[in-house]
């Protein structure tokens, strides 16, 4: 056996030892994103959405109340050369490229404020809107996202890095959570339509498929008692990198949400008004979701219709539908459509006022007249049914 | 020239219940019938315009809600009997009971108090439902080799119905200002005559095969005349949701 190659190699391996760091610092997520809790402004807990609604993506809902990831981690092998910072780019972008955080071409945004306390088990709280920042991030200091970032983002997936840098911005370890965002609900269905019943409105719409909302997974009915509408200007303000709209009711409570202006680039101002005696009702504003007050019913995305009962006969009621896709974003919601539930006579109430004498229940004895009602039916039948599998049975073991 | 073609239709009758094979033909030479599975039941798959005498009962005086509501078009009643070939007599053809279930629904718009159509639905569904001894002369085919089968059937009818709405079953108000439901039941006689043409017959040797692998003896395509008199029998009050009218459909003998 020769030795030779080895004593070649002997030197270039001990140099390899020595410059080898001291310690490789890792970072773990255990049990992401299971484990990852959130939690609102104030540090509470709150609530993931049902397992069929991508619990851990981001939605606009959660965007929209500020929510927070608080995010367990196992860190080792750290020491004062190193600290541990936490930045997002596009899926694929690798952010522990230098070249990726700095300069002109960077492409990923820090997301926290203040580097991770460097202990054995520590936790990343981080802001869903700074995970989502791209567009707002223009420089390599912590992005701080605003709200005007939510319901600008459709379905895509963000990667969390978290990097332990040393001093002169190279990585020495790190780790990656994938972080998937949707929200933009769906567009607003088509071929609404409201029909009068007796104490219900029945409404219907285009099949999800055939209104283009294919990504949708619920329906929500929205109504209320009609007002009448004195006329209103509304003006939105419409982007179109990011179709981001903010809208002014000049003929309202006098709110503006406006967060963008027509002078940006891209975007324009859009007017509408609505004539005086047009369908309206509190809580509705166009180019807005309705307000919380606003009575509501859901219905699976499979049907194309919905009733909406126990209304009052005469009364004129408003009402509006919208999707709302798996993350539970609610789309746009359909133009208002007043109608009028009418006292009508079905086939039953026709036959009965007519004479008919009929009716009260498939055993009710004071309907029926029958001795023993269909419980003697039912009972018959059984009997009849044991007494022929019995006489089988007799016939087939002789 | 008449009798040429009675003639000429009686052969056309006959020559399909010919045996198709060999040994079929020597099996008839000898006196054999061709080994068949045992055959116990009858199952029918039947269908047939309905069109529910609601507006017979002596209560409404001549008013016909049934027929304004949702007109004079029959709808489809779509049926399935199961029979049960307890008691075969020779040179005549099988005795047994039966029961048949059956569907059928009916709806047009409600009515404004104007009396113009709304825009809202009223339904009526029924599934009427039978239990008859039923009798079939199968000797006509099984010992003449006319492949035609005719049965009776004669037993009690009953009903289910129910009349609703988008808010669900319908309610009315009574004098008393309580309201009663829009669902009942309804008691009656079921009465029917009927033969079936025996589809074996025109491939014997299929129907043979058919036999061995599924144990299915004879399939016939019938049709009938039936009366169910769905008129509440024995009931003080009930909707009268029975029908008279011809069937027709495929049986299965088993």
């Amino acid at each position: 056996m020769s030795f030779a190659p080895l004593r070649r190699g002997a030197p270039f391996l001990v140099a390899t030892l020595l410059a080898a760091p001291v310690h490789a610092q890792t970072v773990d997520l255990p049990g992401a994103p299971g484990t990852i809790a959130r939690v609102d402004p104030s540090g509470k807990e709150v609530g993931k959405r049902p397992q069929a609604n991508f619990p851990d993506a981001v939605s606009y809902s959660d965007c929209a109340q500020d929510l927070r990831l608080r995010i367990p981690l196992v860190l080792s092998g750290f020491d004062t050369s190193v600290s541990l910072q936490v930045w997002a780019g596009g899926k694929g972008t690798d952010c522990a490229q230098l070249t990726n955080r700095s300069g002109a071409a960077r492409q990923c945004w820090r997301v926290t404020a203040a580097d991770v306390a460097r202990q054995q088990t520590a936790e990343a709280l981080l802001r869903v809107r700074d995970i989502l920042a791209q567009r707002q991030a223009t420089s390599d200091q912590y992005v701080n996202a605003t709200a005007e970032i939510c319901g600008q983002v459709d379905e895509t997936t963000f990667t969390v890095h978290f990097l332990w840098v040393r001093g002169g911005g190279d990585v020495a370890g790190s780790k990656t959570l994938d972080v998937v965002s949707d929200t933009i609900g769906p567009p607003a269905l088509s071929g609404v339509s409201v029909s009068p019943g007796d104490t219900r409105l029945g409404v219907s719409w285009s099949s999800v498929g055939e209104a283009g909302a294919t990504n949708t997974s619920q329906v929500t009915v929205y109504y209320a008692r009609a007002g009448t509408s004195s006329g209103t200007t509304t003006t939105t303000v419409v982007c179109d990198d990011a179709g981001a709209s903010s809208t002014t009711d000049d003929a309202g409570d006098g709110e503006s949400d406006a967060t963008a202006s027509s002078s940006d680039a891209g975007c324009r101002t859009v007017t509408t008004t609505t004539p005086a005696g047009a369908c309206a009702a509190p809580g509705f504003t166009k180019g807005k979701p309705p307000d919380d007050t606003v009575q509501r019913t859901t219905v699976g995305a499979f049907g194309s219709s919905a009733t909406i009962s126990g209304l009052e006969n005469g009364v004129t009621y408003a009402v509006a539908v919208a999707a709302t896709d798996p993350y539970l974003n609610v789309g746009e919601v359909s133009d208002l459509t007043c109608q009028t539930p009418v006292e009508l006579d079905d086939f039953f109430e026709r036959y009965r006022r007519a004479g008919g004498q009929a009716g009260g229940g498939y055993c009710a004895l004071e309907g029926a007249g029958m001795p023993g009602g269909c419980g003697a039916f039912v009972v018959g039948v059984a009997g009849v049914m044991v007494g022929l599998l019995r006489r089988r049975r007799r016939r087939t073991s002789r | 020239m008449k009798n040429k073609a009675l003639a000429t239709v009686l052969v056309l009758l006959v020559l399909p219940a010919a045996p198709a094979s060999a040994q079929e033909l020597n099996a008839y030479a000898r006196g054999q019938a061709p080994v068949e599975s045992p055959q116990n039941f009858a199952f029918e798959a039947r269908f047939s315009p309905y069109r529910p005498q609601i507006d017979d009962e002596p209560a409404l005086k001549g008013r016909t809600p049934y027929r304004d509501t949702f007109g004079s078009m029959p709808r489809a009643l779509v049926q399935l009997e199961l029979d049960w070939q307890a008691l075969r007599i020779p040179h005549v053809g099988t005795v047994g009971p039966g029961i048949g279930v059956g569907y059928t629904e009916m709806t047009d718009r409600s009515f404004t108090t104007g009396g113009t159509r709304g825009e809202e639905d009223t339904t009526l569904s029924i599934y009427p439902m039978y239990a008859a001894a039923v009798v079939r002369a199968d000797a006509v085919y099984k010992d003449l080799r006319i492949p035609l089968v005719p049965y009776a059937k004669a037993g009690v009818g009953y009903a289910l119905w129910k009349a609703a709405n988008p808010g669900g079953t319908s309610t009315a108000l009574r004098p008393d200002g309580s309201s009663t439901e829009g669902k009942g039941h309804t008691w009656g006689t079921h009465l029917a005559v009927g033969v079936g043409l025996a589809l074996d017959a025109l491939d014997t040797y299929s129907s043979r095969n058919l036999d061995q692998t599924t144990g299915i003896n004879h399939t016939y395509l019938f049709g009938e005349y039936y009366l169910a008199s769905l008129n509440g029998l024995g009931q003080d009050s009930a909707l009268r949701v029975g029908s008279s009218s011809w069937a027709m459909g495929l049986m299965f003998e088993f």
